[in-house]
């Protein structure tokens, strides 16, 4: 019996220090904070056998119990090493299941932003308050848009919009309405009185409350005169 | 052979995780290879647990040997695990 015993505490020193190497040489990975912890929490635990069954196997050459006296409380770390590396690797996987979703959303977005700017027509969507909140390309060369890098959005010339039906405004706040529109004539002016006509349709955007959330506008590019 | 606290107290530890470890493993997505040897792995460990208090009452000395061969068991599973997993990680990475 107590040679079977010894033949199991050799076969798991041997097995254990086996693990613990392989382990210690699986590759860090750049991105990944608890990866690499779920990795370092695995090792230990084996770690933890590796100590145990190499002071059984002393124990039996040299008789020694100085480490057997260890191991008992050694021991007792196993469980705990083995519940958190198990944690950590379902928040690594999380975290990637996370990244990967983000991946492919901003793939989609590019993608909608580029089929959006490749359409000959000016498209615009505005907030509540009539305010330019995105510009496609032909929006942004006949509204002469840019991008406000300092404040972030667009920076907007200093126009006066007129739509039909309502004052002069330094935004498209009379594009905004409870109802989508069509054909609406607006006539952006710059101060040196350079002037574009468009002829604008509305699509009212709705928030998940129902409330308005912002107006897409589009139109067609007009016609130099 | 004598019951010593220290087998206690680590059935104890080992009890009160395994639920937690058992509810987490099963959320994650591991191979169908490296699965079972990591669940070998823990379970040749728990059962050395519980045979290091049992061989205190009945067949001390076969208790005691098959408790040690669950330590041969555990080291074999862990290091297959511990390659199967190697080898996903490079797979994975080389795959990026």
């Amino acid at each position: 019996m107590d040679s079977l015993a010894s033949l199991g505490d050799v076969m798991g020193f041997v097995g254990f220090g086996a693990a613990l190497l392989v382990a210690i040489s699986i590759p860090t990975a750049e991105d990944g904070t608890f990866t690499n912890m779920t990795k370092w929490l695995m090792a230990a635990s084996f770690g933890v056998y590796f100590f145990v069954t190499g002071s059984e196997v002393f124990h039996s050459v040299f008789s020694g119990t100085l480490l057997q006296d260890l191991d008992d409380y050694v021991e007792v770390l196993f469980p705990v090493l083995v519940m958190l590396s198990v944690f950590a690797a379902y928040v690594a996987q999380q975290m990637s299941d996370l990244r990967r979703a983000q991946s492919a959303m901003t793939r989609s977005y590019r993608m909608m932003v580029d089929i959006v700017d490749a359409a000959p027509a000016g498209i615009l969507v505005l907030d509540v308050a009539g305010r330019v909140n995105f510009a496609n390309d032909t929006a942004r060369e006949v509204l002469d848009l840019s991008e406000d890098y300092r404040r972030g959005g667009l920076h907007t010339p200093e126009w006066t919009v007129t739509c039909a039906g309502s004052e002069p405004a330094a935004d498209f706040g009379g594009l905004v309405g409870e109802e989508a529109a069509e054909g609406v004539d607006v006539a952006v002016e710059w101060p040196n009185g350079w002037r574009v006509d468009l002829t604008v349709s509305t699509h009212l955007l709705s928030e998940r409350s129902g409330r308005l959330g912002g107006v897409v506008a589009t139109f067609e590019r007009p016609t130099r005169a | 052979m004598t019951l010593q606290l220290s087998e206690i107290v680590r059935l104890a530890v080992a009890v009160v995780v395994l639920p937690f470890i058992y509810r987490i493993a099963s959320q994650l997505r591991m191979s169908s290879k490296s699965r079972p040897l990591y669940s070998i792995t823990i379970a040749a460990i728990y059962v050395s647990y519980v045979l290091s208090v049992v061989e205190t009452y009945v067949a001390g000395d076969f208790l005691n040997a098959v408790q040690h061969l669950c330590y041969g068991v555990a080291g074999i599973a862990a290091a297959l695990c511990a390659y199967q997993t190697r080898v996903e990680v490079l797979r994975d990475q080389g795959g990026r």
